[in-house]
């Protein structure tokens, strides 16, 4: 785990972050669970509504779409695969992303060509490739430090 | 342990984001220039408006409760005092809010007072005449530290205030005692420096709305327009918010009247009460975009301080107040919107 700005990151799971995502991917028996990180959540602020869209991805396309009280955004698929199961617990309980962001997973994709996707210059892994990137996501949003809870 | 004001004050989501006590940012790069803050007691506010997030007759859970569609969190004044300073050098404004609670005018002017002492902010106060017996009250407001007063009215006919404000729901509130402060606040603030507040959507005609509006420019009043949005809980939970279209033509009718460019008996309507003429050329108000965006109190540069994002829908919904001037995409919907004339 590494702490940037107060925001965590475990280093047991790669990220994507195509189109500005902050979305953490995580390999299980053969399935990746896909969740949001603490970065989109600081920045979101309490998730209000989570839907899922589209079950049939390819890499890159949306999976659907957050919704806090003063921001929406879509977020998108870091490999192509199909929608197998969704966190439904979460679905009707967004807070939970905000809450516990790692453990909060969103939907588990069966992938399509796992190793080629992640090979994509978007997935990051690696404490150094991870600060490298947030770091360079606080300049480009011109974040303060969340507050310390 | 109760939190009660003047020790402790409910913030707006916004705000609350805005000071870095809540995570969060707006949606489209918004920004919140004006701070709302909202007068509390553990016993709550005594009207029951039916539309209101803070109605004492709402049936909801405390952590449920929400007012202008969002939540409201408390802090201590000293420490929204603090974060004001360290993150709030953009804020052009502050609004202390009254709430009808017997301790609420006299909190109001100390919270006032307080924040002229501590901050760079201009004041603004949002009164509920309910509390106000006299002219001398409006005065010690302004002594108090506010350069304007807003008032929310609300509904925009006697029947429909008595409906969802008086009688109608064992309320409070006298429609003639709301106009009569108005005509204070006037007096005391100067024209132009006291706002009366509209939701759009509580079964008016745009016709009568726009009379309304009218009527508070002819006192000396400018009109802060809001949407309706249905609280969960509340009597109107499962009433539905008013068309784009109607919205929009409220909107331009109220930036022409408060603009000085023109008055209701300029305009036409037809036999719904929807303005079909306005009586200006509209091309150039409607691509300029200013008149649809939140109509509020202004700030040290004379725009809108109170520009409340995202207040009245969801981030996903195409916007009613824009918080900020709409850009190409945003006017070709509004034309659209105008031109739709659907109930």
């Amino acid at each position: 785990m590494i702490e940037i700005n107060n925001m965590k990151f475990p280093l047991d799971r790669k990220y994507y972050k195509k189109h500005g995502n902050h979305i953490w991917l995580k390999e299980e028996g053969g399935i990746l669970r896909i969740g949001m990180d603490s970065f989109l959540t600081e920045n979101a602020g309490y998730l209000s509504y989570i839907t899922i869209d589209n079950r049939k991805l390819s890499q890159g396309e949306a999976i659907g779409s957050f919704e806090s009280a003063k921001f929406v955004s879509k977020f998108y698929s870091p490999i192509s695969g199909k929608v197998v199961s969704v966190n439904e617990d979460v679905l009707n309980d967004p807070i939970k992303v905000n809450k516990d962001p790692y453990n909060a997973w969103i939907v588990e994709i069966e992938p399509e060509n796992l190793d080629k996707d992640l090979q994509s210059d978007d997935i990051v892994e690696g404490e150094e490739g991870i600060k490298i990137w947030i770091e360079s996501e606080i300049i480009r949003l011109d974040c303060d430090a969340p507050k310390q809870s | 342990m109760p939190q009660n004001s003047p020790e402790y004050l409910q913030t707006s989501t916004a705000a609350a984001m805005t000071m870095k006590l809540l995570p969060g940012r707006f949606f489209r790069g918004a920004r919140l220039n004006a701070l709302n803050l909202l007068l509390t007691y553990e016993d709550g506010c005594k009207a029951n408006c039916s539309y209101c997030g803070l109605s004492k007759a709402r049936d909801v859970d405390e952590e449920d409760r929400t007012f202008i569609r969002v939540d409201w969190p408390s802090y201590q004044i000293d420490e929204i005092i603090k974060r004001t300073n360290e993150h709030g050098k953009h804020l052009q404004r502050l609004c202390v809010s009254m709430i009808t609670h017997p301790r609420a005018f006299e909190d109001m002017c100390w919270v006032m007072k307080k924040f002229k002492d501590e901050t760079d902010l201009l004041i603004s106060g949002l009164i509920s005449p309910t509390m106000i017996k006299d002219k001398k009250s409006i005065e010690r407001i302004r002594i108090s530290g506010a350069d304007m007063v807003g008032i929310a009215i609300d509904t925009v006919t006697p029947e429909l205030f008595e409906e969802h404000r008086g009688k109608g729901v064992k309320g409070p509130h006298k429609w003639d005692h709301y106009w009569e402060v108005v005509k204070w606040c006037v007096e005391v603030f100067g024209r132009g420096n006291v706002g009366v507040h509209l939701i759009v959507g509580l079964g008016e005609t745009e016709r009568e709305m726009i009379e309304s509006i009218q009527r508070a420019e002819d006192l000396g009043a400018k009109t802060h327009l809001f949407s309706f949005f249905p609280e969960g809980g509340s009597k109107l939970e499962k009433h539905v918010q008013p068309s784009y279209g109607r919205y929009r033509r409220v909107q331009l009718a109220r930036y022409i009247i408060n603009g000085g460019l023109g008055s209701l008996n300029n305009m036409k309507f037809n036999e719904k009460g929807q303005v079909i003429e306005f009586g200006v050329d509209l091309n150039k108000i409607i691509q300029d975009g200013e008149a649809f965006m939140t109509s509020g109190c202004a700030g040290k540069n004379g725009k809108v301080a109170c520009n409340r994002p995202f207040g009245n829908e969801r981030p996903s919904r195409p916007i009613r107040n824009f918080p900020f001037l709409p850009d190409e995409q945003d006017i070709k919907l509004i034309k659209e919107q105008l031109a739709d004339y659907s109930l």
